[in-house]
């Protein structure tokens, strides 16, 4: 199991630099030996590819930077790598065919900041097509507020693959509300290939904190990240800063942080659960497993004061306390839901068709998970055992013993079966973690930042692992990069989907529990393939 | 007269009580679902305002997709008036019934291959499978019903006669295109199958179109216990039309309790099913 | 035989729970006494310093000035009801309320505008802050009065004066 030394010495074989600080390894390097020590990371060590920030940091030294971040998920530790990069032509190798998990999140730095990738293609990933060259928002001269003068050429081909018939599923989720893209070429019934196009709401959420807000306001941005999993991504970003700043936080603050998260996990398992049954047509399942999450978002709704997007989080603790008779209702009520639950669970994956229609179908072979770095219930029902509040535990996880279910079937079953035995697990973890609610205040009393350093964390949402990447700066965040899960796990599906029946794909689809962001913009498919945009109510 | 006014009523029932059994079916569902659900007067509401609206034309074939809806109409009607006409349920009646609900069937699937769209390609093609397995064991079962009804009596004339009617209430059931075998209209994702195309007075065509076929492939099973049951009085077109109405209602209550068929193992599971109840009613017959 | 007939336990399961579906809005709202919502303002109370603003994520309060009037615009279309502000009110003139049916057909019922005059500079008479404003920090601390009725401007050039004359200047 490699330790602190073997990363360290990864950097000082090359001549890099290096800190270690805490739970986190910064190594510095150059950019030629980017690819050799990210290959031994990744496929010697065994450590998880989280993403890669690029970050534009001219206004501080005059150089580019490139960070990738790894984490070791046996040894608890977070390894970010960096590498200064040339200010007026940057350049980096790219490590995506080593770390193929790498692939999006280069794209991203290309389109964003303008990094070049060196030994791959590169195309638009983030940006809309009709973007101009040559701008790339992230870059600090680039005001948040401005908008590029475009011409609007206004369609995009879609149907590229001309020997196979095209099925879309798309622009909109009838089941999940959310726009994305997917091409399925399919012969008769048989997925031969699929082709995802996303992105098409990017809200420029980065840019946003890094140009307008203050520390605390970042906070309640964060949230409304996922529409689902939102407090996972305030908590995550409260750590991180709280991580690089060195705040002392109070345990009952960490405490009702973790109770809140798996207040959130539990909504979001039924939730999905729930689409997963209207899926296959099992509509009484969604129903009842509708209804039963509705007492989870009453509980969070006493918890926290709102239904979703909590807002009870800041740098350096929370907003809302839990006291005894809250403790008492919650402890009762919870108890209730999970014979509730069990119930309805058991019912419905007897249902015919349901069980026979999850198993066996989008498989994803553990390889390929681990290669794709995919995330959450998707690894672990590929039978990779990684969660990050048992190997890299924040919040109060360390106080509550829980299991992490794996399954290595890989197929819809498993994620779905995962899912159900997370649901045991966190109704477990919030009893005990009530019942250990240490006393003390919420919030802590001097949160001070320092400009200049670097915090990073990984939360476990219910979809898997959102990682934060703080650099402080004066009186806001620097740079704010933040990865979500569906983010690594969509890359899987081309793997699931492939040589499947088409009547499976929605649900295959819907099984990593894709969370894509909404705002408004109609797409119109024209006869002859041809996408339309149409920009409605926009302001510019 | 009193035939004449009878007749009338109960063609006339035939016609709009299936928009008012879809709106009961609803709140069964609903029932089942822990849901208050909508009026029973809804389906009839829905429909009411599908005509209202704007009608886009579709393909280049839309008088097929119009004829062959309305010739599920006309099935309807002429079903009923065959029923008043032979007075009592006999074979003519039946060959009459099956020949009729077969051909607005296959048009009606026909009608989802011509308009051109995927998703109503895929869905008349699903269509299509699923009426190859269940087609021809409805009409088998409905022979041998009458075949074991009419010449073997005796208990093994009993379990013949189970076997079948076994096989044809299956066949309804599938038939009136509810869960696991709405196939046509798919995933969600593959939004509406075969009525993606439809609009206004289309869509309420190929609606009404659904209903009328699914009151007619239960009328099926309910006439074969009717046959058993001999000659009723001048009520009978009048009970009959009440226990479609329990078929419908039981029917939409089974359909809650079960997820969607995949196109391929429908059909397998549909094939070895008829075969188990088609044979049992065989050995029913021979031995 | 018995896990076959599994799934029609579900109608045990939908007969116990009976219907969930609340007739809203002919019944109560659903919303338990903990829910955070819309935000009144207590204009009796406001002393215009404008903590609630600089606190707000979403910009859903605004401060708009002018030399004579300094306005708080509180417009709902665009809060998220996380009460930070309620929090950082020093005079508690933010209160929280659980009012969440606040669709109108009337756009200029989402504003709602909390005007406040200004102060007026004893030395050079231009407006500054609020009159609220300067009472409640006089009240605070008797000694500010004094100063308290300075503008900024005022008592910069005044303080840059008594150094000056402290180094012996004019």
């Amino acid at each position: 199991m490699p330790g602190v030394e073997e990363y360290v010495r990864l950097a000082q074989e090359r001549g890099g630099k290096w800190v270690a600080h805490g739970d986190t390894v910064h190594l510095v390097v150059d950019p030629s030996d980017l690819r050799p020590i990210a290959d031994k990371i990744f496929n010697e060590y065994g450590a998880s590819f989280r993403t890669c920030v690029g970050t534009d940091e001219r206004p501080l030294n005059n150089h580019f930077s490139i960070t990738h971040l790894f984490t070791d998920d046996r040894s608890g530790l977070y390894i970010a790598l960096k590498s200064y990069l040339d200010p007026e032509n940057p350049v980096a190798p790219s490590i995506a065919d080593v770390v193929p998990a790498a692939d999006w999140c280069e794209l991203e730095a290309w389109d964003m900041l303008g990094i070049r990738f060196e030994g791959r293609r590169l195309e638009r990933l983030v940006l809309p097509y009709w973007w101009p060259e040559g701008v790339h928002p992230l870059r600090k001269e680039f005001d948040y507020k401005s908008r590029p003068d475009v011409s609007l050429a206004r369609s995009e081909r879609v149907a590229l693959r001309k020997e196979v018939g095209t099925v879309p599923l798309g622009p909109y989720h009838p089941a999940l509300h959310e726009p994305e893209y997917f091409e399925l070429y399919v012969k008769g019934e048989r997925v031969v290939d699929v082709r995802y196009r996303g992105f098409h709401v990017h809200r420029g959420i980065e840019k946003l904190a890094e140009s307008r807000m203050n520390y605390q306001q970042v906070n309640f941005l964060a949230e409304r990240i996922c529409g689902i999993c939102g407090f996972e991504h305030s908590t995550c970003y409260a750590l991180a800063v709280e991580k690089a700043a060195g705040v002392d936080v109070p345990e009952r603050a960490q405490f009702i942080r973790s109770i809140v998260l798996e207040v959130e996990r539990l909504h979001s398992h039924l939730l999905l659960l729930g689409v997963a049954f209207h899926l296959l047509g099992y509509d009484a399942g969604f129903m009842h497993m509708w209804r039963v999450r509705e007492r989870t978002m009453v509980l969070a709704e006493m918890l926290t004061g709102s239904r979703k997007t909590y807002g009870i989080n800041l740098v350096g603790g929370v907003r809302r306390d839990i006291n005894e008779e809250k403790k008492s209702k919650v402890l009762s009520e919870l108890g209730g839901l999970v014979k509730d639950f069990k119930r309805v669970v058991e019912i419905a994956v007897s249902a015919p068709n349901v069980k026979r229609r999850l198993t066996g179908t989008g498989i994803l072979p553990k390889e390929d998970a681990r290669r794709l770095g995919v995330e959450g219930p998707v690894a672990r029902a590929s039978g990779i055992d990684k969660d990050a509040r048992r190997d890299l535990p924040y919040a109060a996880y360390k106080y509550a013993s829980f299991r992490v279910p794996v399954y290595t079937e890989g197929d819809n079953m498993a994620r779905v079966l995962v899912r159900v035995e997370e649901v045991f697990e966190s109704v477990s973890i919030i009893e005990q973690l009530l019942d250990k609610l240490p006393k003390g205040p919420i919030m802590a009393e001097k949160v001070e930042i320092p400009p200049g350093r670097v915090g990073v964390q990984v939360v476990e949402a219910p979809r898997g692992g959102d990682i934060h990447y703080v650099l402080t700066g004066d009186g806001r965040p620097y740079r704010w990069r933040v990865r979500a899960p569906t983010y690594a796990n969509i890359p899987a599906l081309k793997v699931m989907l492939r040589d499947q029946r088409l009547a499976d794909a929605p649900i295959t689809i819907a099984s990593i529990d894709p969370c894509f962001s909404c705002t408004d913009r109609v797409v119109v498919v024209r006869d002859d393939g041809v996408v339309e945009r149409l920009e409605v109510g926009a302001s510019w | 007269m009193e035939e004449v006014l009878a007749a009338t009523i109960a063609t006339s029932a035939t016609l709009v009580l299936p928009l008012f059994m879809d709106g009961v079916e609803r709140k069964v569902k609903a029932w089942v679902h822990s849901r208050i659900g909508p009026p029973v007067t809804q389906t009839l509401l829905d429909a009411l305002k599908l005509l209202k609206k704007e009608t886009r034309v579709f393909g280049p074939i839309p008088y097929y997709f119009y004829l062959s809806s309305t010739a599920a109409v006309l099935t309807a009607l002429g079903v009923f008036s065959a029923y008043m006409y032979f007075a009592t349920l006999n074979t003519a009646y039946f060959v009459y019934t099956l020949v009729f609900y077969l051909t607005s069937q296959a048009a009606l699937a026909l009608s989802y291959l011509i308009i051109p769209n995927p998703y109503s390609v895929i869905g008349g093609f699903r269509e299509v499978f699923v009426s190859l397995a269940n087609e021809p064991f409805m009409v088998l079962g409905v022979v041998l019903y009458s075949v074991s009804f009419s010449s073997r009596p005796g208990l093994w004339g009993y379990v013949a006669a189970g076997f079948s009617f076994s096989a044809v209430l299956v066949a309804s059931y599938v038939s009136s295109r509810r869960t696991p075998f709405d196939l046509s209209e798919a995933e969600p994702e593959i939004a509406s199958g075969g009525f993606i195309e439809l609009s206004g007075k289309a869509l309420f065509l190929a609606l009404y179109n659904l209903l009328l076929s699914r009151s007619l492939s239960q009328l099926i099973p309910l006439s074969l216990v009717a046959m058993a049951a001999g000659p009723g009085g001048p009520l009978a077109p009048l009970a009959y039309l009440a226990s479609l109405a329990g078929v419908w209602a039981l029917y939409g209550l089974a359909s809650t309790l079960m997820g969607r068929a995949r196109v391929d193992t429908a059909f397998k599971s549909l094939v070895k099913l008829y075969l188990v109840l088609i044979a049992g009613a065989f050995v029913g017959l021979v031995v | 035989m018995v896990r076959v007939l599994k799934p029609v336990e579900l109608i045990v399961v939908a007969s116990e729970k009976g219907r969930v579906t609340v007739k809203y809005p002919y019944q109560e709202p659903l919303v338990t006494s903990d829910f955070r919502g819309a935000i009144r303002i207590d204009a009796s109370k406001c002393i215009g310093c404008g903590a609630c603003v600089k606190a707000c994520p979403p910009n859903a309060l605004e401060l708009l000035e002018s030399p004579d009037r300094l306005v708080i615009r509180y417009f709902v279309g665009r809060c998220i009801f996380c009460w930070r502000c309620v929090d950082v009110c020093p005079v508690k003139a933010v209160v929280g309320t659980r009012e969440f049916e606040l669709a109108t057909d009337r756009v200029e019922d989402l504003f709602n505008y909390t005007v406040h005059r200004r102060a007026e500079c004893r030395e050079c008479g231009s407006g500054f802050a609020t009159r609220r404003m300067v009472e409640y920090v006089t009240e605070k601390s008797a000694v500010s009065e004094y100063y308290a009725n300075e503008c900024p401007e005022c008592r910069k050039a005044k303080v840059l004066k008594a150094a000056a004359r402290r180094r012996g200047g004019v």
